[in-house]
Order: C-alpha cells, then structure tokens, then sequence
C-alpha cells in the first residue's frame, strides 16, 4: 500500500525541489569559476550544472525567492518522502557529488510551521561587501524541470522560471507539469504558497527600540480628514 | 532605553518627532541642542515646504523666474535628478501640481479635480544651476521623496556639530542612527500599527519607510504615478535601508515604481518591499529578520 504524502510535506518537497532547481539555475549563469567552465548558461533553455555551495548561493541571490530558506539545513525526515532530482543534465558537465546538503538525495527541509526564514547567516569565508559591481550573473530568464518520484513509483515533474537582472531574481514562476491528478492539486498548492508572505507579530512580542512606519505623519492630514469626516456625519 | 538616553520630541513638518540621544549630556547642552534643531528645521521648512504661503516654494509656484536656494539645495537637487533619470520620471519633484491637483493641497481640501494631468518633463520647465533655479513657467515643488530624509540627514550633521554622536533621529518613522550600540528597528504593518512584519538591525545608517494607505482620500493615496495620474496599488510598503536618510528615504519611495535592480546599480542600500497581497522582496544583504508564513 502507498502512503500518499501529506500537502503539507508535498509542498515541503516541492520548497526542496525548487531549492533544488534555483541551485542548478543559478549554478548554470555563474560567469566565472572553474567548475563552471564547460557550462554556457543558455537563458532560455534547461542546464543543469554542478551545485553551488549554499554560501555563494545566499550572497548572490540578490532577492528573496519564498522557497530558498536561507541557512536551512537537511534534516532526516523518516517518512517515506521520495528524494528529489534533476532530470535534465548537461554533457560533459561533471555533477558534484558533495553538494550541498539541502540538495543531496534523502534530505529535505523541514518547516512544519511557519518560522521566519530570513536571518541572514554569516558565510564562512568574508563575502564580498554589497556595492553597484558588474554582475555576477548573466540577465536573462532560466528555465529548469525538476523531477521527483511519487509512491506509485511514476516520476512527476515541475517546472521553474527565474527573471535575473543584476543579480537579483525580479520574477519567478512555477508550473504545474504533474499528471496524477493528486500531484497536479499538489503542485497547485504550493503554486499559490511559495512566495513568501509576510505575518505581522504584536509589537510586544518582539523586542524592539523603534518602529519604522507610517502611522505618524502629517498630522495635518489626519486633521483635515477628521475634520471633512465630522462635517459629513450628519 | 540602558544607559544615559535623553529624549527630544516635538512636531514639526507635519510629523512627530523623537530624537534619542545615547551619551552622556547636560541639560543645558540638551536644550541649546534642542533650540538649535527648532531653528534649523523653521529655516528648512521655509524652503522646501509648499503647505505654507511665506515659503520659496510657495514662491516659485506663483511666478516664472530665477530663485536661489540655501545651500543645502544642491544635494537635494542632486539626488533627485538621478532618481527622476533612474525612474524614468516616475520620482519627480515637479510632482506638486499633480497631488495638489488630487486634492492634497496646501488646505488639504481633499477634492479631486475633475482632471489631472501629469507633471511636466523637468528640463522642459526648469534648469537648476547650484544655487539659482530658473523656472519656465509657475511650477508647484513637491519634495516629498527624500526632504524629509534629507531633513534627518541634515539634523544629524547639527547633532555631530554639537559633538554628539550617539543618537537616534526618528521622524515619523524615517530614522538615522548613530553609535556603537545598534538599534532593532521594527518593520511596522501598514494594515495593523499593533505589529510589525520583522525587525531590523540598524547601525550607522538611515532605515526610511514608504507606505501609500496613511494619507488615502477619496479612492487615492499620496503615492502617485505621474505617468498614469493614479495611486500605485500593488505595492504597499516599502522599506529601505542606506548609508544617509536622504538615500534611503528616496529609495524608499522610488521603490514604488521601479524595480530594485535597476536602483541598486545606481545607489548603495538594502530593501523589503511588501505588495499588496502580503508577499514580499527584500535584498540578500538586508540584516533583518521578516516574519513570514506560506500562505496569504
């Protein structure tokens, strides 16, 4: 009998999957390094490349993309969760097999809950300091299928889209290519889920020195529009 | 607040001041500084304000000709020709007609025209040569992308000059800090004041915020695209975080209208941007913790 998967860790796995596709994108576009060499990084076909180290990926990626946690790691899931891979491969690229572990086959990121997901963590080598400097990837819109294995032992695939332009991701999109109609209500889920949404927490929750908004200004309009308010009740 | 704070408020330019002072200082010094501050932002708001009749801007609204500006103009004027560049005229100062026009006037009467039209180009209307501005035509100056940061900016230098250089500056929400001691800055919720979407790590640096639905009449809010003569209305805050307030404020408003790239390759900050729908953007190099679920 096959255990189908959860939505909430079918979305989780999908949030691995397209992890997994960013890395391969945007390891594709790197212009320089010397692993990188034999890759061309083809804006609008699938590439797959080696996997970059997670580091480079946080420094580089100039936006947040929802389903890239920054400085999450695997943790082992015990459930019958399939591994995630990429299909598409490049000849004569050589796969790195000591990728990254959010990436590698049997990992995934847990995130049962929503838990903030943006505290930038420290590179272990410096990272270079942010200013206006040539790219360090190429424009251009990327492409790339992941595949997945579900129960029934059929391969499922989905598709990802990344806008760069200056190293930052300005758009994203994800497309549903499943065929087994769970996995199509699935990816539909996490379709409208994945980019991330921002939660307000109560002030006194958090510690804090300031808050930076607008709820004070002009008090002139804020006069001005109680004022009209009070002339209009009748 | 640990330590020695003093705290300074008042209300000036139509907002709620706090200047938090972090060191050690007498409560003479604290009043001749804050005598000093009152005086400086009378002769700024003086200039740039178009909410009152006795001000050049009022001034140059009235008749076409050749005006001089105070020094602290050229800064100004600086930053704001390379936003109006970069934004492709959506960040303009020649904006004033046009709010006005919607009814964010000097009265705030808070009636719209019947018709709207966009500004003008600036170089059809006006040439600004440090410290003259000649003007083609009556021309209403709004400066409120990055006055008030620069505003801020302007207040700090005063503080420094004063040999203070722990503080906090917040005006309404557009802030500058300086010290040793880094000040965890809030992202406030636009829909909710009782919270905050995240918070920031702030330290020798401007944090400014942008938000369209605090002053909204009558179906528009204060953030308008002059190429369209409507609100802008998928984004719905935005934050940015920069090196001067000046800075920081303009791209906080610019980031209504164009995208980050395109700023970041020309000016140095870092941003969250939350549309509409709650999903948000925000820069790697950003040094905050955002809150966030997977679902709207």
């Amino acid at each position: 009998m096959h255990n189908w998967l959860t939505g909430a860790s079918h979305i989780v796995m999908m949030k691995t999957l397209t992890t997994l596709a960013l890395v391969i994108i945007v390891a594709g576009a790197r212009t320089t390094g010397a692993l990188q060499q034999s890759v061309t990084g083809n804006p609008s076909g699938a590439f797959s490349g080696t996997a970059d180290r997670e580091n480079d990926l946080e420094q580089t990626n100039g936006s947040n993309l929802g389903s890239v946690p920054k400085g999450t790691s695997s943790g082992s899931q015990g459930d019958d969760s399939p591994a995630p891979t990429s299909s598409v491969e490049q000849p004569g690229v050589v796969t790195d097999s000591n990728s990254p572990s959010h990436v590698t086959s049997g990992g995934m990121t847990t995130s049962s809950s929503p838990s903030p997901t943006s505290s930038p963590t420290p590179a272990p080598e410096p990272a270079p300091s942010p200013q206006p400097v040539a790219s360090r990837f190429r424009d251009g819109t990327y492409n790339d299928v992941g595949t997945y294995t579900i129960p029934t032992g059929n391969t499922e695939s989905l598709g990802v889209t990344l806008v760069l332009s200056s190293d930052v991701i300005v758009d994203s999109s994800v497309t549903n290519m499943a065929k087994d109609p769970r996995s199509v209500s699935y990816q539909n889920d996490f379709i409208a889920a994945y980019k991330s949404f921002v939660i307000g927490k109560k002030i006194d929750e958090v510690s804090l020195t300031k808050v930076s908004g607008s709820s004070l200004t002009t008090i002139g309009f804020n006069n001005a529009t109680d004022k009209i308010e009070a002339s209009a009740k009748n | 607040m640990a330590g020695d704070t003093f705290r300074i408020t008042f209300e000036a330019i139509g907002t709620h001041w706090e200047i938090d002072i972090t060191e050690s200082v007498s409560a003479k010094e604290i009043s001749a500084v804050e005598r000093s501050i009152r005086r400086r932002i009378e002769d700024y708001d003086m200039t740039y304000s178009r909410f009152r009749n006795d001000s050049l801007v009022s001034r140059i609204a009235e008749a076409a000709g050749a005006y001089t500006f105070p020094a602290d103009a050229a800064r100004l004027f600086a930053l704001y020709r390379q936003l109006y560049v970069t934004t492709d005229g959506a960040v303009t100062p020649l904006i004033g007609n046009l709010i006005s026009d919607a009814g964010y006037d000097a009265h705030y009467s808070l009636r719209p025209l019947s018709v709207m039209h966009s500004p003008k180009r600036w170089d059809d209307v006006m040439v600004y040569e440090h410290p003259t501005l000649i003007t083609h035509v009556p021309i209403l100056l709004d400066f409120g992308a990055a006055g008030k940061g620069y505003l801020v900016d302007i207040i700090g230098e005063l503080l420094r000059g004063h040999s203070i250089s722990s503080y906090l500056i917040d005006a309404g929400g557009d802030m500058l800090h300086s010290g040793s001691r880094p000040a965890r800055i809030g992202f406030e919720n636009p829909n909710d004041p009782s919270e905050v979407l995240g918070v920031a790590d702030v330290q020798n640096q401007s944090i400014c915020s942008s938000a369209g639905n605090r002053r909204s009449w009558a179906g528009i809010h204060h953030i308008m695209n002059p190429l369209t003569t409507e609100s802008v209305r998928d984004v719905l805050a935005t934050w940015a975080v920069a090196p001067t307030a000046l800075v920081a404020d303009g791209i906080a408003t610019a980031l209504f209208f164009t995208s980050a790239a395109k700023l970041k390759a020309i000016f140095d900050f870092e941003y969250l941007i939350v549309q509409s729908d709650m999903s948000c953007e925000y820069s790697a190099g950003l040094q905050a913790e955002i809150f966030s679920g997977t679902s709207a």
